[in-house]
């Protein structure tokens, strides 16, 4: 248990103020409130394989306010995301700030907007089943504005960006905890981009949580982006759970911050699912990035698919966990694993440890890790053609960068991402 | 003024400490076709990969002079610009990087180097497409990522469409023709023939008398033991053929 006596006065404070009116969410928070104040924060130590690498004592030393800014003028914002086809909603500091949504596939319910109903609440953390809930329950009991989206589209594609946005003009640090709730009813094909971001020089710790139910026959392509700032603490909880048939294909590409977490569950609740998840992670200086990226195969004849690829940089530190776990009954599954990464400062350091728990025959399962920095004779190979040791070695690290970024269908994104990741990406010391 | 491309003076050369090659001389004149053979471990594929500048290999005395130029200290992608090429006897896979981005950016290198500017993507494409249909590589190729899930006679073939792009002065062959069936060899045979002028020239080395059947070198060289034991015209690689090497050691 984090014993930090400061962190736990202040997210009592907060949760006090946010509770002091009787609202639908009120019970809800109160219940992961004591939960928190019962059993803590995870504690990195030995023998806690889910935080072996990760310290929360980064998030819980910092000096935290309460009073947070009221500020919304997003002019000083770099990288909110704006696309012409897709409908936009933006959550500054937790609270749903607009919400002009034209498409009336997509429905939007949030407690600010007091549309939110007690029945309605009762799906926040339904997708949770009992396990490394501590982050999810601090960002319950801290939740400002919960937000229940609903798709709902026969013959279309609905597209939605949520660009989860932090303010902070106080010297110290403060939390927000945005919480969504997404259903795709039976049918649906949604496509989501949701964008973390933060003013410059804001400090702030993000502690968010998305589920998403995917319903029988829906289509989820899911877009993650991490661009929170230098010295933001990242935590964040996504539970995306599949019925039948259902299909998702999530792409996440984040920048290192202080310290981020992300810990993505897929639960497969019934059969024929497809998820593929595939992951971009790019950390310099001192940052800290943990991908806790598991899929619980629950149901049979349901396939699976992980593809993260790191490329690490300066004294940062880069974590890959998380595990496969297929139960008893979930027969014919066919999954895969796997987590790449290129090392290119003797400083950084890489602990990846894909784990895969098989509890059933006839299955198809495979994972793997690798981490290295450039191979030379890839580089002399190249170098040999007439190309420079730097141009070589920039090459080959957008070329890693490139099997993950080319896995993008939006054009969009697929332009922005060589703008922002590719072209920003930093040439390799060679020391031979 | 003298016309030989390169010339070799007394190369030692070592990798981790093992010694190689021996004292090695060998000069070749503008418009000639050289041959080294020799068997396994002779030191072929060091010579190979010494004059295309592989750090893992270190020259311990002795000169090469490549177009007039000294190439000690000098880097893989100079000696590349000023007219060098090694065709690669194990190409190297380049995950990401396609093939298109990886040629233009080879010759636009080779170009500014030389003072030329960089041809515009139109050129580009049809030299490329001349080339590549020369070789037998698809379009399909050139949208994928170098070499990756190449065949062995494909990634060769990739070796052959480079040499035509940046057509060196200089083209060292590593056992091009190793690990190749009929139709692959008469398409890479081809390949360095067609190359092949009275304005550059030629270093093949080869396990194997077959592929001379399609390009007719004017110089055999035997390699054993770090150093050329003999030299010669076409046939002396017919003997070889015939006799193997082991006559040449007990001579």
């Amino acid at each position: 248990m984090n014993t930090n006596k400061d962190f736990l006065k202040h997210i009592n404070n907060i949760y006090t103020t946010l509770n002091q009116n009787e609202s639908v969410i009120s019970q809800l928070r109160e219940k992961n409130m004591n939960s928190v104040n019962k059993y803590g924060l995870p504690t990195h130590r030995k023998g806690n394989e889910e935080w072996k690498y990760s310290n929360l004592n980064r998030m819980t030393d910092l000096n935290y306010s309460e009073n947070k800014s009221t500020e919304t003028n997003l002019k000083n914002i770099n990288n909110i995301i704006n696309m012409d086809d897709f409908e936009v909603i933006n959550i500054i500091n937790g609270q749903l700030f607009e919400n002009k949504i034209n498409n009336q596939n997509i429905k939007i319910k949030n407690l600010s907007s007091t549309t939110l109903t007690i029945n309605d609440t009762n799906k926040f953390n339904s997708t949770l089943d009992g396990e490394n809930e501590e982050i999810a329950q601090l960002n319950t009991a801290l939740c400002e504005d919960p937000i229940l989206i609903e798709i709902d589209n026969k013959n279309s594609v609905s597209k939605l960006i949520v660009n989860i946005i932090n303010i902070n003009i106080s010297n110290d640090y403060i939390i927000n905890s945005p919480k969504l709730f997404i259903e795709i009813h039976e049918d649906a094909e949604f496509e989501l981009i949701e964008n973390h971001v933060g003013e410059k020089s804001s400090l702030y710790t993000s502690n968010s949580m998305i589920e998403i139910l995917v319903n029988k026959n829906s289509k989820l392509s899911h877009y993650r982006f991490l661009e929170d700032n230098d010295e933001s603490i990242h935590l964040n909880t996504t539970r995306i759970k599949l019925m039948e048939n259902a299909h998702v294909e999530s792409n996440a590409f984040s920048k290192g911050t202080k310290l981020s977490r992300y810990d993505l569950k897929i639960i497969t609740a019934s059969e024929n699912s497809y998820s593929e998840l595939n992951g971009l992670y790019f950390t310099s200086k001192k940052q800290h990035l943990d991908n806790y990226i598991n899929i619980d195969h629950i149901a049979p004849h349901c396939t699976s698919r992980i593809n993260y690829k790191g490329i690490l940089n300066d004294e940062s530190h880069a974590i890959f966990g998380g595990t496969v776990l297929v139960r008893e009954g979930a027969i014919k599954t066919d999954s895969l694993q796997s987590d790449k990464n290129l090392v290119l400062s003797p400083k950084a350091e890489i602990d990846s440890k894909p784990s895969l728990y098989i509890f059933v025959d006839d299955i198809l399962a495979g994972h793997g890790a690798t981490a290295g920095n450039i191979d030379e004779n890839t580089v002399y190979y190249m170098q040999s053609r007439g190309l420079s040791l730097e141009l070589a070695s920039k090459m080959l690290i957008s070329g890693f960068a490139m099997e993950i970024i080319d896995k993008v269908q939006n054009q969009t994104l697929f332009d922005s991402l060589l703008e922002n990741y590719v072209n920003k990406l930093p040439s390799y010391t060679f020391d031979f | 003024m003298s016309k030989n491309i390169i010339e070799i003076k007394n190369l030692h050369a070592s990798v981790e400490d093992t010694k190689i090659i021996k004292g090695l001389n060998l000069k070749i004149n503008v418009g000639e076709k050289h041959t080294i053979m020799g068997p396994n471990g002779s030191g072929k594929s060091t010579l190979a990969n010494v004059l295309a500048g592989n750090p893992s290999y270190t020259v311990d005395s002795g000169e090469i002079i490549f177009m007039g130029q000294d190439l000690d200290e000098m880097e893989p992608d100079i000696r590349a610009c000023i007219g060098l090429f090694l065709a690669f006897q194990y190409p190297v896979e380049l995950p990401g990087v396609r093939m298109w981005q990886f040629l233009k950016s080879s010759l636009d290198a080779k170009r500014e180097y030389n003072g030329q500017e960089p041809l515009s993507t139109r050129e580009f494409d049809n030299l490329l497409n001349e080339y590549a249909e020369k070789v037998g590589i698809s379009q399909d190729f050139i949208k994928r990522n170098v070499n990756e899930g190449f065949s062995g006679g494909e990634k060769k073939r990739n070796e052959i469409l480079q040499l035509s792009l940046l057509n060196p002065k200089l083209a060292i062959l590593d056992e091009t023709d190793s690990g190749l069936d009929i139709d692959a060899l008469k398409v890479v045979s081809q390949g360095i023939d067609s190359f092949s002028s009275n304005e550059n020239s030629v270093l093949l080395v080869t396990h194997y008398q077959r592929i001379l059947n399609y390009i007719q070198p004017d110089f055999v060289h035997v390699m054993m033991d770090g150093n050329i034991v003999t030299s010669g015209d076409k046939s002396l690689a017919l003997e070889l053929e015939e006799k193997g090497y082991d006559w040449l050691s007990t001579k």
